[in-house]
């Protein structure tokens, strides 16, 4: 229990979750989200201070627990195998921002061959 | 009709005091006349909410006479309404018009209740004041200065100002309750799985359920008893039987132990708020219950646990928005990852940027353990608290809020926003059922004060609130300027 506390917490105090203006851009990125220059200084303040406050559950120990992921006891209910639900593309297609012949419609994504 | 909660509406339209559209219309007159000071709707749906009311008084002539029969109602506009716009107060679905009904929204319709419009709220359910609205701000009916709470912070000024009978909303970390609280309405968050959430556009799905703002509690029970529910389009949905809640508001409290958390009463609680708590505690005692000390000793960390869980949760939840297949795309992308770039930077506001980069960074590799995991445990822990503590008291008293609602634009640091949570956290956190009811007032603005009780103890809570609320009118008050 000792081992888990102090590794957690030198990690924090070494710095191991600072946040720097690249590490939001590349968070941003793997969220494919870009923060404008303007307000990179304020996301990773804002951001870093988050982080510090959520950085006090390192200080519990938690050694016999296991992770809750959903507070119920999850049991797969199975149905009879009949159809329910219908055909609806042409209604769904009709939220699209683009469509041709029935297809979504985004940028080239490849290179001409 | 203003004093008229949903019980007082379904008896007077069985009595044929007035119809269905006569009462309909009386709400959407009180919506045009006073919406524009509060913003507290996004779409207004008069046009679909007379046909509706028709149909009701024509289902009534026909010999139906159901507790919801013709009842209006606004839906917080995360529920998909099937042909009106669902946005949840982003950019992202300014245009989206959802293709089907979410399963709440189909149970009411069914049951006859008359939608008055989608209400406003914090995009994509992120937030305490409905401030991050892509529709601008909702604000509180008791001073239009102040926020509303959130995220249903439309929903409650709705309630609040009788603009509506009664209102749904979500609650993810206290989302149905600290608006509940700060408006001065009655507010319940359900056991998760109770309801289902198929069509409740989600934000963070272990925790999100949906919820109801009402008059008082009473109301709370009706129409639980009819959103309530196993959904097969809902794996976590509770395959429980439901009962009906408007049986049981009137057994007796005696021998009820009600349990309070040395951990909530501490010395920054203020005045009026231990005030108001207190006098919570000697109503309950002269009706028979007994109040008594217990410890939920991982408070603390609740907020922490939270705001690492529900951002990782969010940050996969709202990878679906892409400007692809529907909601916003930006104009003329030069390439695939400029489409989704674009569209999600423009679409999305602050605040659910800041929480899907939090996620993000939390479930990436070599901080997984130490955050995401690390919370889960956590989270194990609080729900073991409150297990422990169920064993010795029957519910929880506990205070909704730490103050009273605050000006719009005062709280603008996330992390002083987030610790406001704290009382409200820990029931979603352990799934438990939870409800904020009006106990008093700071100065001219409500106070809340919230019952948790153990899982699908709904009966309980609702039964103790109404009894609560037969010895005590604080939720009987509206804002001078709206009667």
């Amino acid at each position: 229990m000792k081992k888990e506390k102090s590794r957690y917490r030198m990690a924090y105090l070494k710095g191991a979750f600072m946040i720097t203006a690249e590490t939001i851009r590349k968070i941003a990125h793997l969220a494919r989200l870009e923060i404008d220059a303007s307000q990179i200084d304020q996301y990773v303040k804002d951001i870093s201070n988050i982080l510090a406050m959520v950085g006090h559950i390192n200080d519990q120990d938690t050694q016999p627990m296991k992770p809750m992921s959903t507070p119920l006891t999850v049991q797969m209910h199975l149905r009879p195998d009949r159809v329910t639900e219908m055909n609806e593309a042409s209604l769904l297609s009709s939220l699209a921002p683009e469509m041709r012949a029935g297809l979504y419609c985004v940028p080239k994504m490849m290179d001409e061959v | 009709m203003l004093y008229d909660t949903v019980a007082h509406i379904s008896k007077n339209l069985a009595k044929k005091e007035y119809s269905s559209e006569e009462i309909t219309q009386y709400f959407l007159d009180r919506i045009r006349q006073y919406d524009a000071q509060l913003n507290s709707f996004i779409t207004v749906t008069e046009e679909w909410a007379i046909a509706q009311a028709r149909a009701a008084d024509q289902r009534r002539a026909k010999g139906e006479s159901t507790p919801l029969l013709g009842v209006p109602l606004a839906h917080k506009d995360i529920f998909c309404t099937k042909g009106i716009r669902t946005t949840c107060a982003s950019r992202m679905l300014h245009h989206f018009i959802s293709p089907y009904d979410a399963t709440v929204t189909v149970k009411l319709n069914e049951a006859g209740c008359v939608l008055l419009g989608k209400t406003n709220m914090d995009e994509f359910a992120m937030g305490s004041s409905n401030e991050n609205s892509f529709y601008g701000p909702c604000r509180n009916p008791w001073d239009t200065r102040r926020v509303p709470g959130g995220s249903s912070g439309g929903s409650a000024a709705v309630v609040a100002a009788r603009l509506a009978p009664i209102a749904t909303g979500t609650d993810t970390g206290g989302s149905v309750r600290q608006p509940a609280a700060y408006c001065g309405v009655t507010g319940l968050k359900p056991t998760y799985g109770r309801v289902s959430r198929y069509g409740m556009i989600a934000f963070a799905s272990s925790l999100d359920q949906a919820g109801i703002l009402a008059q008082n509690a009473e109301d709370c029970a009706l129409l639980l008893s009819v959103m309530a529910g196993p959904d097969e389009k809902d794996a976590t949905s509770l395959f429980q039987p439901v009962p009906d809640y408007t049986k049981t508001l009137t057994h007796s409290l005696q021998g009820l132990r009600i349990g309070l958390p040395k951990e909530y009463f501490h010395d920054q609680l203020g005045g009026a708020f231990k005030e108001a708590l207190e006098s919570a505690v000697r109503v309950l005692e002269a009706l028979g219950a007994t109040c008594l000390e217990i410890s939920l000793p991982t408070t603390a960390l609740s907020v922490s646990a939270y705001y690492v869980i529900a951002p990782a949760e969010c940050s996969s939840n709202l990878a679906r928005y892409d400007g692809v297949r529907y909601g916003y795309r930006c104009e003329d992308p030069k390439d695939v990852m400029d489409l989704y770039i674009r569209s999600r930077s423009e679409g999305f506001g602050n605040e659910v940027k800041r929480r899907i980069l939090i996620g993000t960074y939390m479930l990436s590799s070599g901080y997984y353990d130490a955050f995401y995991l690390k919370a889960e445990k956590v989270r194990h822990k609080i729900s073991l608290d409150f297990q422990e503590a169920f064993e010795k008291v029957d519910i929880i008293l506990a205070p909704s809020t730490p103050d009273a609602a605050f000006q719009l634009g005062e709280k603008s640091d996330p992390v002083s926003m987030y610790l406001r949570d704290i009382y409200t956290i820990p029931a979603n956190l352990a799934g438990l059922p939870a409800l904020s009811m009006p106990a008093g007032f700071h100065e001219h603005l409500p106070i809340g004060v919230q019952l948790i009780g153990p899982r699908l103890g709904e009966e309980v809570l609702l039964r103790v609130a109404h009894q609560f609320q037969q010895e005590t009118d604080w939720h009987c008050k509206i804002p001078t300027h709206f009667l």
